[in-house]
């Protein structure tokens, strides 16, 4: 049988490009393990990183230690994490709603979540209970779209989106009331912050808490990418080709939702990383479904530590990194706009 | 058993609507072709949809082999019974090759991808339809012809008994007309069975197969073309005055034009 | 017959006008604005730092003539015990530096104190008795108090605290200049929620307790940001913070545990009295005698202290503090 040559060659490049990338992360995590304000040298950060600490160790080293382990490290980690973890939303996301401009925002995740934060903030709650309530209120802001298709008799993903809309701006309305009611000395400076997006109070539970979740519904997303990839065909050519539209556009929502809302719960809202890195992976790796998310989700991951670690070092005070994110990602997509093939949309 | 079976099958869109489909029963061998004539917004397109399960029906039965396909899972349809749309429209550039390996889906099991036995079918079904050479183009890239011999390839993918195909070739010229026309006729000889959706009687003619013929929501006759369609009938179908144009080798193509007053 | 009346009208009304502007005079605020307070200042109104203000008035004795109360995040339990007659009374500002201009004004106030200008100024031209006050170098406090002694009257308690203002700077400077710069430890002075460092003043009481400000690097703006790495890096020997919930955590989260500070349990919670004793308040003199205390214990005892503030509550705010409620000033907020 014609066993195209080409196209296994292609795969192969294909493959080879993916292991780069992977390459490239592990060399920048190493990278921005040295940057920072405390001086310390590649050969300090892997001896910490490969040999276990004493108690007896001088206070110096056992600061380094510090620094490294349960500063930088977690941070980076975080980034790593959230960037893949956003990234793969977003393409989900992109698929399912057939939008190339669909975000992991889209339903209304971080405007809800964002809102929840808020109102903890308000309320001067600790750290644990401002991301618990940041967590639901994300999910609670995707149930409330979700309902209200329900209830519309429509039921299409027009509606669907629309209803996602209303919710976000909803949220959005309810974050200003709250802003404005917030003491202008610590409340509204915190909750302002937290809403730019912000790796630099990442701790090692935040970092060990984001795992779990971005794991696992990434994983989920990656067993199922042919399926979802169906999706992009619309719901009538999907369905007969085998898929059950509604129980997996759901399960695709949820385990989107989940990694979005554990996202902003940890770090604030962080936005275009959804949108614009499908883009780039679908640009140089093609629709295949294996390397399209497995691209992505290295793509995101590198572009949010590089992001990252510029936010702490560009000056001396640090830069929200959701700033930055916009800062950089909408001139990189104009240009990526302006570059790319016509034919790439329908 | 029939390949195909429906019975006295009603569907309306909203519950304070007309009905849009009225106690139509239909039947199909195994190796049948049946081309289903009617105007526009005679119900052509709901009754596909509803064959394929894609609406929900109100009333009355269908059965794939005789199972109802109420009873059967998506993943189960979708081996039984596959469907060409009359176009269709992705927000993302997808090559041929990938659009035609989709269609293998319908195979693997939940979380898995395509085994190199899927690559070699959805190779072999794109040589059947001609479309090889295009198999690294853009689908969004090619003609309306070409487009229409994926989604087909794609069905052939699918390696389903019953392919349901509607108006296949609205918008295309008489060449790719021609064209499908004749894969239609070749998958019918391979022993699938095919439902066709179409606006021409001529087509019906060519393949000599069985019509059907719908009007608001009802089956007027359904039968062999050459009993069935005749300028009468066919004018009767369209309310329109049709005059019959006979023709074709041995005067055994029909074809309908409409007289002007 | 009409001819005198009129000329007894005429006369009547320039007496009274004389006398009208007998009960005005102008005064010229610390923006050089010149604004025109009635002699007898019997109604102010405090806006801004609203528990700041009503400190100096506490120290003036004048706390009965404010009428308006404390917005609820800026309230402080002592400043009740000070003035019990503030509860209860309205609230003319709130978040975002919302004045409740109309409120401000039913109020009828003979004086309004201010340290915003862009409040002043708004204020003022709508004709309200705004007087600004500015207090951004140390010493600012005496100036501050004269300008208010002058306004309510009460010129000679305002002399009063300027001279012990200036007593407890050179007894300080007494006991901690002759300190050789090895002996001074790197304090640092921290909101540990957002990493800042809000008040510049506190690099001055700092320095001039015998201690070295780590975030004193002359800067113009009042507060500072930096990174935990950055904190790490300073290392300092003495930590402050605003209320007991950041000392807890400063000795809880794993990654301060190395800080020299916290290693040697010298991280001390701010007191808190008329206002937060670390920013600027009236009871500022206090302040540097408790860095003193904390920085340098062998040079002003934990007794002398309390000693000093007694005395300072007593003589300035007129109001004897018992044992408990010096401890409770010592002790700080609680915090959230």
């Amino acid at each position: 049988m014609k066993f195209s040559p080409a196209r296994s060659a292609d795969r192969l490049r294909g493959d080879l490009a993916l292991a780069v990338l992977a390459g490239l992360l592990v060399l920048l995590t190493l990278f921005s393990l040295t940057l920072g304000r405390y001086p310390i040298s590649l050969e300090t950060i892997l001896d910490i990183l490969t040999k276990p600490g004493h108690a007896s160790e001088e206070a110096r080293d056992a600061t380094a230690r510090t620094v490294v382990l349960m500063v930088r490290l977690p941070r980076i980690i975080a980034a790593v994490l959230i960037g893949g973890g956003l990234s793969l939303s977003g393409l989900a996301y992109q698929t399912i709603f057939r939008n190339p401009m669909a975000s992991p925002a889209l339903l209304g995740v971080s405007a809800g979540a964002a809102f929840g934060a808020s109102v903890a903030l308000l309320l001067s709650l600790p750290t644990l209970l401002v991301q618990g309530a940041g967590f639901f209120g994300g999910l609670a802001a995707v149930t409330i779209a979700l309902a209200a298709n329900r209830a519309t008799n429509a039921r299409s993903i027009v509606t669907l989106v629309l209803c996602g809309m209303v919710v976000s701006a909803l949220f959005q309305a309810l974050i200003s009331i709250v802003k404005y009611v917030a003491d202008p000395v610590e409340t509204l400076p915190t909750i302002t912050f937290w809403l730019m997006g912000s790796l630099a109070k990442v701790t090692v539970s935040d970092a060990m808490v984001l795992s779990g979740p971005i794991v696992v519904c990434g994983l989920a997303l990656y067993l199922n990418r042919w399926r979802i990839g169906l999706l992009a065909l619309g719901e009538h050519e999907a369905a007969t080709m085998g898929v059950d539209v509604r129980k997996l556009r759901m399960a695709v929502i949820f385990f989107a939702t989940l990694m979005s809302a554990a996202t902003v719960c940890v770090a604030g809202v962080i936005g275009w990383v959804g949108l614009l890195i499908p883009h780039l992976a679908r640009a140089s790796f093609g629709m295949e479904p294996g390397r399209l998310t497995v691209s992505t989700a290295l793509l995101g991951s590198i572009f949010l530590l590089a992001v990252d670690d510029l936010a702490r070092s560009i000056s001396v005070v640090e830069v929200p990194i959701g700033v930055l994110t916009a800062l950089i990602g909408a001139p990189f997509f104009l240009l990526f706009l302006l570059r790319s093939r016509q034919g790439r949309w329908a | 058993m029939k390949a195909i079976e429906i019975s006295g099958l009603s569907f309306c869109h909203d519950a304070r609507d007309a009905a849009v489909l009225s106690d139509v029963s239909l039947d199909l061998d195994h190796g049948e072709i049946i081309a289903i004539l009617g105007p526009n917004g005679a119900g052509k397109s709901t009754l596909a949809l509803c064959l394929l399960g894609l609406l929900p029906r109100e009333r009355g039965s269908i059965r794939l082999n005789g199972e109802d396909i109420g009873e059967l899972s998506r993943a189960e349809m979708a081996r039984r019974i596959a469907y060409v749309p009359q176009s269709t429209q992705s927000a993302f550039a997808f090559d041929v090759a990938h659009m035609v390996l989709m269609g293998r889906l319908a195979h693997i099991e939940a979380m898995g991808s395509p085994s190199r036995h899927d690559r070699r079918f959805a190779e072999k079904s794109m040589e059947q339809v001609g479309v090889w050479p295009l198999r690294d183009r853009l689908f969004t890239e090619l003609s309306g012809g070409e487009r229409q011999l994926v989604l087909i390839a794609r069905a052939l993918a699918q390696d389903a008994p019953i392919v349901v195909m509607d108006e296949p070739t609205a918008s295309l010229d008489l060449g790719n007309q021609g064209r499908i026309l004749g894969l239609v006729r070749d998958l019918a000889r391979t022993g699938k069975s095919i439902v066709m959706t179409t606006h021409l009687p001529d087509q019906a003619f060519n393949l000599n197969c069985k019509v059907a013929l719908m009007r608001s929501g009802r089956l007027t006759a359904i039968g062999p073309v050459a009993e069935i369609c005749s300028a009468e009938s066919m004018s009767a179908l369209y309310g329109a005055p049709l005059d019959a144009l006979t023709g074709g080798t041995a005067n055994e193509l029909t074809a309908f034009a409409p007289r002007l007053g | 017959m009409s001819h005198s009346v009129k000329r007894i009208v005429a006369v009547l009304a320039l007496v009274l006008c004389l006398v009208g502007q007998a009960w005005s005079r102008e005064v010229v605020d610390m923006a050089g604005r010149s604004v025109a307070i009635p002699d007898r200042v019997a109604r102010v109104v405090t806006l801004g730092a609203v528990p700041v203000i009503n400190g100096f008035l506490f120290a003036l004795g004048r706390q009965d003539t404010l009428v308006n109360g404390l917005p609820p995040e800026l309230t402080r339990k002592f400043q009740y015990v000070f003035a019990p007659e503030l509860v209860g009374k309205p609230i003319v500002q709130g978040a975002e530096k919302g004045l409740a201009v109309e409120d401000i004004v039913g109020l009828k106030p003979d004086l309004i104190l201010t340290m915003d200008l862009a409040t002043a100024r708004k204020l003022g031209e709508i004709g309200l008795p705004v007087v600004y006050l500015r207090w951004t170098a140390p010493e600012d406090v005496k100036a501050l108090m004269a300008l208010l002694g002058d306004l309510l009257g009460k010129g000679k308690e305002a002399s009063d605290y300027a001279a012990y203002f200036d007593e407890t700077m050179t007894r300080v400077s007494a006991l901690v200049d002759p300190l050789p710069p090895a002996r001074r430890p790197r304090v640092l002075y921290v909101n540990l929620r957002r990493l800042t460092q809000p008040h510049r003043i506190a690099d001055w009481w700092i320095a001039k307790a015998g201690g070295r400000s780590m975030t004193d690097d002359g800067r113009e703006q009042e507060s500072v940001t930096f990174s935990l790495e950055q904190m790490l890096s300073w290392d300092p020997e003495v930590m402050i913070v605003a209320d007991q919930g950041e000392a807890k955590m400063a000795y809880d989260d794993p990654r301060f545990q190395n800080i020299s500070a916290v290693r040697n349990r010298r991280v001390h919670v701010a007191p808190a009295g008329a206002h937060l004793w670390a920013n600027r308040t009236i009871e500022q003199p206090l302040t540097l005698l408790w860095a003193v205390s904390m920085i340098h214990p062998e040079l002003v005892s934990q007794e002398r202290l309390k000693a000093d503030m007694t005395a300072f509550y007593n003589r300035f705010f007129h109001k004897p503090l018992s044992r408990d409620q010096i401890d409770e000033i010592l002790a700080g907020s609680i915090g959230r």
